[in-house]
């Protein structure tokens, strides 16, 4: 128990990630799975930064008045790993609402139950 | 002229603003690789100042300065540029993407490689801006 | 011939740019330059495997930067047949699919295009990286493609788009995760260099639980049996050319 109350940061990322699993499983209005999708995709980027920090080490820049060697900043490599995510995130996103406004456009509702009983009626 | 709001004060302040979000988001992807920003981020800005005019200006006249074409193009022009940075080292010797053999005279291969990324930056914030206006201008507008 | 590895998905990609600007012009240099495009990836392709059967493999250092600090392409016997093998089915498939789209898309057919060279080149990038997160970066441009492409068809194809869109995210989370797990306990992204420094770790549960969630990534994307709901959906709603 103490260990998992030490490692505090990555139970919250944890408890992010279920969270956004269940609003994206759980949920039954369209929209509310996108907001799941991104809430869980954030929960993934914290668990990178949170991996990517070093004790008493600071913002990767270089500066010869903070530190001349590599352990006083943070490794920058997964920085730049969640900056790719993030841009695939906003893609899936932006794909996810266009493909939401045709399917209101077409069936008038955005709840699963009401869209899936009007394509049984359609076909 | 005025836009579809007929509110001056909305119409007034987002104009005054729009230059300086643009010069903003130029200076963020210059500065990525010294500090926070980059290709992805300024482009991003770039793409907000256009959506604050569709927003604040309506469609129709904005349309006719920024049309959702020129976006595409925009897009298009800005992978080329990434594309032919990482081409052109392929006939001096290097390898893809490699900057150091890009063939501009009078600079030593470190430097080629600092403006190699800057050039691809640019090439990256283009196809953010293109890309995100043509997704607006899909979600808010009526075309198919 | 060295630059092989790296021109296979280069090649897609370029031309998947193009064809908007060519779209403009002329609706039908669109389908000239999807064909040009996939065909040239193709002559690519097969002249890799021609290089790599005598033995050997090509390894293709992005940037001039050496692993394991820089992304890698490779390119051994396996890749460069399974990239010959995706390009030539992907030019047939473009060189049919001409008549289909104009009879059940017309409105759609310079997108479609541009669409199909990118999850092309997705594809092609899969096979051809030997860096684990570039194959992230190409696994999503191949899905996110193939949610736009398949959403274009019936009526019905928005809603099995949108629920395959839902669980590849999911799936390509999991593998970021899982990439993720991995660089941290090893120290390193390049597949050759983890697959050397994993027989030191192999009591280590972290890596136990990096193994679970990409094999349980792959196998949605894949639709491997326990994860498969998606998949008949999506088959009987996209357009013909897309299937």
């Amino acid at each position: 128990m103490n260990a998992a109350i030490a490692d505090y940061n990555y139970l919250m990322t944890a408890t992010l990630l279920v969270i956004g699993l269940y609003g994206m499983v759980g949920k039954r209005n369209l929209l509310k799975k996108v907001i799941g999708m991104n809430i869980f995709q954030t929960a993934i980027f914290l668990f990178f930064i949170q991996g990517a920090t070093k004790p008493g080490a600071t913002v990767p820049v270089w500066d010869a008045r903070i530190s001349g060697e590599a352990a006083g900043y943070i490794n920058p490599l997964p920085h730049v790993l969640i900056l790719t995510a993030i841009v695939v995130s906003v893609a899936t996103t932006g794909v996810a609402l266009a493909l939401l406004l045709t399917i209101y456009r077409r069936y008038g509702s955005l709840e699963e139950g009401t869209i899936l009983e009007r394509m049984k009626q359609s076909s | 002229m005025r836009g579809s709001l007929e509110n001056i004060v909305v119409e007034g302040v987002s104009r005054f603003f729009v230059p300086f979000i643009q010069i903003f988001a130029l200076y963020v992807i210059t500065h990525g690789h010294y500090g926070p920003g980059g290709g992805f981020q300024g482009g991003v800005i770039l793409a907000a100042s256009i959506m604050l005019l569709r927003l604040s200006l309506g469609e129709e006249y904005e349309h006719r300065r920024f049309s959702p074409r020129l976006a595409t193009v925009v897009a298009a022009v800005g992978m080329l540029i990434y594309a032919v940075a990482g081409l052109l080292p392929l006939a001096w010797g290097g390898n893809f993407l490699d900057y150091a053999y890009l063939p501009i005279p009078g600079l030593s291969p470190a430097e080629l490689r600092y403006h190699g990324i800057l050039i691809v930056e640019t090439g990256v914030g283009l196809v953010v801006w293109g890309t995100l206006v043509i997704l607006f201008d899909h979600l808010m507008g009526s075309e198919p | 011939m060295s630059h092989l590895p790296v021109l296979i998905p280069v090649t897609l990609l370029f031309s998947a740019f193009i064809i908007p600007l060519a779209g403009f012009l002329k609706r039908d240099l669109a389908f000239a330059i999807a064909l040009i495009g996939a065909s040239l990836s193709f002559v690519f392709s097969a002249l890799g495997l021609l290089a790599v059967i005598p033995g050997g493999e090509l390894r293709y250092h992005l940037g001039g930067w050496i692993p394991p600090v820089g992304i890698e392409y490779a390119l051994d016997v396996l890749s460069a047949f399974m990239a010959t093998v995706v390009t030539f089915v992907g030019t047939l498939a473009l060189l049919y699919s001409r008549r289909s789209i104009l009879q059940e898309v017309p409105e759609r057919f310079v997108p479609m295009y541009a669409l199909a060279m990118l999850l092309l080149a997705g594809l092609a990038g899969i096979i051809v990286t030997a860096d684990l997160f570039n194959l992230f970066v190409f696994l999503e441009i191949a899905s996110i493609s193939a949610y736009a492409l398949m959403a274009v068809g019936d009526e019905r194809g928005c809603v099995a788009s949108f629920r395959y869109l839902i669980l590849g995210s999911i799936a390509g989370s999991f593998y970021v995760l899982g990439v993720g797990f991995l660089y941290f306990s090893t120290g390193s992204l390049n597949m050759a260099d983890v697959a050397q420094r994993l027989p030191n770790l192999h009591d280590s549960r972290a890596i136990v639980a990096a193994a679970t969630l990409i094999f349980i990534a792959l196998g949605l994307k894949m639709a491997l049996f326990p994860l498969h709901l998606w998949l008949p959906d999506v088959y009987s709603y996209a357009p013909s050319a897309v299937t």
